[in-house]
């Protein structure tokens, strides 16, 4: 399960960004998902796509993004994302 | 002697089984618990798509990429993907031939996409040049 995701950015500059978001949080939104899921189902039939499958894909992108790491090191900038 | 090895030669004898049946039983009964303590269980699989750049190509300030993706992200992105209409698809492969990939979305199967992903573990990409270095593998 995706918990937080960690955003680090740091610029030639000197300039750095330290992000961490708690993606546990957006759980929260679940009772708004549950409001919109008919529509989306609607939507999904009326562009002759299975939307149980559809969730299902969604939520496997969703889960399958922990252990996501992107690191990149430049003289201009240095980024990393990391999801856990 | 184990139950299923007894099991196994009782059945031999009583030539409920033939002698190969029996050897490819017993072959079995050797691989499996020696492979699962070996590996400990889905270890060996293969986990992680990792992607690894050094690049010196601005003089004294090399470039590091380091990207790890998830194998299980891959796979919802293909269950995704096979989701996607004849419409957008046929958007996608306009897109790619003006690009100059003659590939035809349509064509791609989720199965064979799964199968390749199964045996990716084998995958290891070395690119070495003078500017830079890649390396594309599973971990």
């Amino acid at each position: 399960m995706t918990i937080a995701a960690t955003v680090r950015i740091e610029d030639g500059k000197g300039t750095k960004i330290r992000l961490w978001l708690p993606l546990i949080l957006l759980w929260l939104l679940l009772p708004v998902a549950i409001l919109i899921a008919p529509f989306s189902a609607i939507f999904c039939l009326i562009k002759r796509i299975n939307p149980i499958s559809a969730a299902c894909a969604l939520l496997g992108l969703w889960n399958g993004l922990s252990g996501v790491h992107v690191e990149i090191q430049s003289a201009k900038a240095n980024v990393l994302v990391h999801v856990v | 002697m184990s139950n299923d090895r007894r099991q196994i030669l009782d059945m031999l004898a009583n030539a409920k089984i033939t002698a190969d049946e029996a050897e490819r039983l017993l072959a079995a009964i050797d691989g499996a618990p020696s492979t699962g303590a070996a590996s400990g269980g889905t270890s060996q699989q293969p986990r992680y798509l990792r992607v690894v750049v050094d690049s010196e190509k601005d003089e004294g300030s090399p470039t590091k990429v380091n990207i790890r993706v998830p194998l299980s992200l891959v796979r919802a992105g293909v269950k995704l993907g096979a989701l996607m209409p004849a419409p957008a698809r046929d958007h996608v492969n306009q897109a790619l031939r003006e690009k100059g990939i003659a590939i035809d979305v349509n064509q791609i199967k989720p199965d064979d996409i799964e199968a390749m992903l199964d045996q990716i573990g084998e995958l290891t990409v070395d690119v070495d040049d003078k500017k830079a270095k890649v390396r594309v593998f599973c971990e």
